[in-house]
């Protein structure tokens, strides 16, 4: 079965949203019959990774920290990842940053030290929020919540590295043109949000890889008509 | 696309801002409403940010001219 490894600090408010959205992802992961490693607050850090990696089979890793172009941080900002320092651990790994500006820098190096693919942002990751309704709750958060639930749900369906990008993509587009019209300054805010994090989303690394959906948990919608006419057949027969 | 110089750019984004601010109640204006480099800022945070042409201040210009298609020279 295969292994997905969540990255989840929760240290302040921006993290805190990241965490509930990545929590989405670990749902999703669940559902498809993935194994679940979960690094969450002060298990965010760069031993604990390490270990994991060097020590469990990792198909996908999904990580939330601060970053900048060359640094990505976990729990109370300790530095997790530095272009050309400790990245070497994530060679052999299909990975996504939920992270500012890693793109520019970090993720050309892992994937120059051997990681596979990866998708991330090589601009600050933007988002609006509304603390009156709880962070699960919050409607201007929604979009950006989606669009990264969006990348993970293909990632763990085992697409491509190229359409793992575009549903990132598809995602911000659709919540752009749903809220196009919408005349409050807030929903423009969101709009411009959509706008910078889509435009700053970069994809590199191998074409072709994917990660292997698990075996015997498919869950098809012609399922239960094939049970029907079985059903069917047994009766017809009997 | 438009040309247009920061400062105007600057004028054209504070402008948004207040008018962004009006709409809130008076009470959500100091409360966190945009996360820009994964920190949390209020409306009125932003217009100091703006104000004061910190870094964040600058770039929150950029993105703002370029998505009401200008080109910031």
């Amino acid at each position: 079965m295969p292994t997905a490894l969540f990255f989840r600090p929760d240290v302040d408010v921006a993290l805190k949203y990241g965490k509930s959205w990545l929590g989405v992802g670990i749902e999703e992961a669940v559902k498809r019959g993935f194994n679940i490693i979960d690094l969450v607050d002060e298990a965010a850090t760069f031993q604990t990774l390490k270990q994991t990696i060097e020590n469990e089979k990792i198909d996908a890793v999904i990580l939330l920290g601060h970053g900048n172009a060359s640094v990505f941080t976990g729990f109370e900002q300790q530095i997790v990842f530095r272009a050309c320092t400790n990245d070497e651990i994530m060679a052999g790994s299909i990975s996504h940053f939920v992270s500012c500006s890693v793109g520019q820098e970090l993720l050309p190096s892992i994937i120059k030290k051997g990681g596979i693919w990866t998708v991330g942002y090589q601009v600050d990751f933007q988002f609006l929020i509304n603390p009156e309704y709880s962070v699960e709750q919050d409607p201007l958060a929604e979009p950006f919540k989606n669009v990264t639930v969006a990348i993970i749900q293909k990632m763990l369906d085992g697409a491509k590295l190229k359409d793992v990008w575009n549903a990132g993509i598809a995602e911000c587009d659709r919540w752009i043109a749903k809220l196009w019209n919408r005349p409050e300054l807030d929903w423009a805010q969101v709009i411009g949000a959509l706008q910078h994090d889509r435009d700053g989303m970069i994809g590199l690394g191998s074409e072709e890889a994917y990660i292997p959906p698990p075996v015997g948990v498919t869950v098809t919608k012609t399922a239960p008509l094939i049970v029907l006419g079985v059903a069917a057949w047994i009766l017809l027969t009997s | 696309m438009s040309e247009i110089n920061y400062v105007n750019a600057k004028k054209l984004v504070l402008d948004r801002l207040r008018q962004w601010a009006k709409e809130l109640p008076v009470a959500e204006r100091r409360r966190p409403r945009i996360v820009l480099d994964m920190k949390s800022y209020s409306v009125l945070d932003l217009i100091a940010q703006v104000e004061r042409n910190s870094q964040v201040g600058k770039e929150y210009v950029f993105d703002e001219a370029k998505r009401l298609n200008y080109v910031v020279k």
